[in-house]
């Protein structure tokens, strides 16, 4: 795929076919990209694989929407602002999988797939049950010393990450924590950049050492201001708190009018 | 005894804070009032050596108790910079010392589940154990932690393992646990004093037994308590 750059919202989340297993940037509620989420949402895509360590609003959406079939996650939901209530009631009805994990062996799966390698050895956490359903295998140290648990290495299609500024070409800063974005940067084969602001190459050098996130597999750059909202992206600005309340009470079809009352 | 779920809160922020004299470190995760709190008064009081490992960084020196215990914004209060798949190394290790964990479900083992009940047929989905399975299994003292004490809750077995290890306490509204290694299980530790052996043993789900009551927070850590959470917060644990 060729790297075609600054592109609009809508231009970007048209990459994405029906079925692609993507990640999504950021932790809870914080540098989600949310307007990403609701593009896909209003684009109606279906049958996507969706995966993140700790996912919130983005996860929920998606599963309150019929967009995502299933969760590759070690935790979702809002933390002290409630229950991710769409995710829930999808897993309860079976029309998402819910595949939990821990935090650990996402990040596993994604350092095998960022390593280039099939597998990768992780601390035996053989007695908690998603093991066995997740098909995590022993094999025997090559080096002795007995068995090892191992986890296979999952390659995202592509990683949607929010960023406080980007260059055109998708070179990508991150303040503040990066949580595993600067990881599946590495893992996925395609990444797509939303961005609070598009800055010039020198203005991003001055801040070279933030810059983690190179363009070589950047596919798109999107200029999104507010684009984790109602999540926060610090210290540009704090999550909504009025709005992730009134998203908590939303039924079925506020949902959808939701996607297209908050834009982008 | 009438006592307000402030007073609840407190009790048990200063046992688990007291807990934290000894240690060497200490990581808590998502949605951990009481547990930050502890570290805080453990830090300021007790401990100043104590290393604090956070979602958001190195040890944080935040000066209250917000609405998300993992708030990005605490970054800005860190010593250094550590991601959290750092943090899950640290633990792999054997080099983390104490975690607090929150279990939706508490066994007599020790066990977690946070994954999902199933009440008769119908699967009642949790949000997941995030870091729990990795941090339960390979922390040297993991504290487990829970705003409620009834039968639903502490069971004799999970439904589901999200996480497995060996607590060094286990907190609730009522009492606080600790592994006995020679009965290979819980056992209650002490009572808190606004609540009783009747009382505990009719919430549990598993044998109990009476113990003495957990001594109470002093005037220098309420003080501090309160200065950390005005609002009072830490409360909606309890609620």
């Amino acid at each position: 795929m060729k790297n075609m750059s600054v592109m609009s919202l809508e231009e970007a989340v048209d990459l994405i076919e029906n079925g692609s297993l993507i990640c999504l940037s950021g932790n809870l509620l914080y540098r989600i990209p949310a307007a990403f989420v609701r593009e896909l949402a209003r684009q109606g895509k279906r049958d996507l694989r969706v995966m993140k360590t700790a996912g919130g609003y983005d996860v929920d959406l998606l599963c309150g929407l019929g967009c995502a079939k299933e969760i590759i996650a070690g935790f979702v939901s809002f933390e002290a602002f409630g229950l991710a209530k769409n995710f829930r009631r999808a897993v309860e009805e079976g029309r998402v999988k819910y595949s939990e994990n821990t935090c650990y062996s996402v990040i596993a799966a994604l350092r095998a797939a960022a390593y280039g390698v099939p597998f990768m050895p992780i601390a035996d956490i053989s007695k908690s049950y998603f093991v066995k359903e997740r098909g995590f295998k022993f094999v025997e140290n090559p080096y002795g010393g007995g068995k090892v648990l191992t986890v296979p290495a999952i390659k995202p299609e592509f990683a949607i990450i929010h960023v406080q500024k980007a260059d055109e070409d998708g070179n990508a800063l991150i303040y503040g924590p990066w949580f595993e974005d600067v990881l599946m940067a590495r893992a996925a084969e395609n990444i797509i950049i939303t961005t609070e602001m598009i800055v010039p190459k020198e203005d991003l050098r001055r801040d070279i050492d933030a810059v983690w996130i190179p363009s070589y597999k950047v596919r798109a750059v999107v200029e999104v201001p507010k684009g984790a909202y109602p999540g926060a992206c610090p210290p540009y600005y704090e999550m909504d708190f009025e709005m992730m309340e009134k998203y908590a009470s939303l039924d079925e079809d506020g949902l959808r009018k939701h996607i297209w009352e908050v834009k982008p | 005894m009438t006592v307000t779920l402030l007073d609840k809160a407190n009790y048990m922020i200063s046992s688990m804070a007291r807990l934290l004299k000894d240690a060497e470190s200490a990581f808590m995760g998502v949605a951990s009032f009481l547990p930050f709190m502890a570290i805080i008064l453990a830090k300021r009081l007790y401990n100043p050596d104590l290393i604090w490992y956070s979602i958001v960084g190195y040890n944080p020196n935040p000066k209250h108790l917000p609405m998300s215990t993992v708030h990005p914004w605490i970054s800005k209060y860190c010593d250094a910079k550590l991601q959290l798949a750092e943090l899950f190394d640290i633990s792999a290790r054997g080099e983390l010392d104490v975690v607090f964990l929150a279990g939706a479900q508490i066994d007599q083992r020790g066990y977690l589940n946070n994954s999902h009940i199933y009440i008769g047929e119908r699967r009642i989905q949790l949000p997941g154990g995030a870091g729990g399975a990795l941090l339960h299994a390979t922390a040297r003292r993991p504290i487990v932690w829970q705003g409620k004490h009834d039968t639903r809750i502490f069971v004799k077995e999970v439904q589901r393992i999200t996480a497995a290890g060996k607590p060094y306490r286990v907190f609730s509204p009522l009492c606080i646990f600790r592994f006995d290694d020679d009965l290979g299980r819980l056992v209650v530790d002490s009572i808190h004093p606004w609540s009783s052996f009747e009382e505990v043993k009719e919430n549990t789900g598993f044998e109990v037994n009476d113990a003495p009551p957990t001594p109470e927070p002093s005037d220098e850590e309420i003080e501090l308590i309160e200065k950390i959470d005005p609002h009072g917060i830490r409360k909606t644990v309890l609620e």
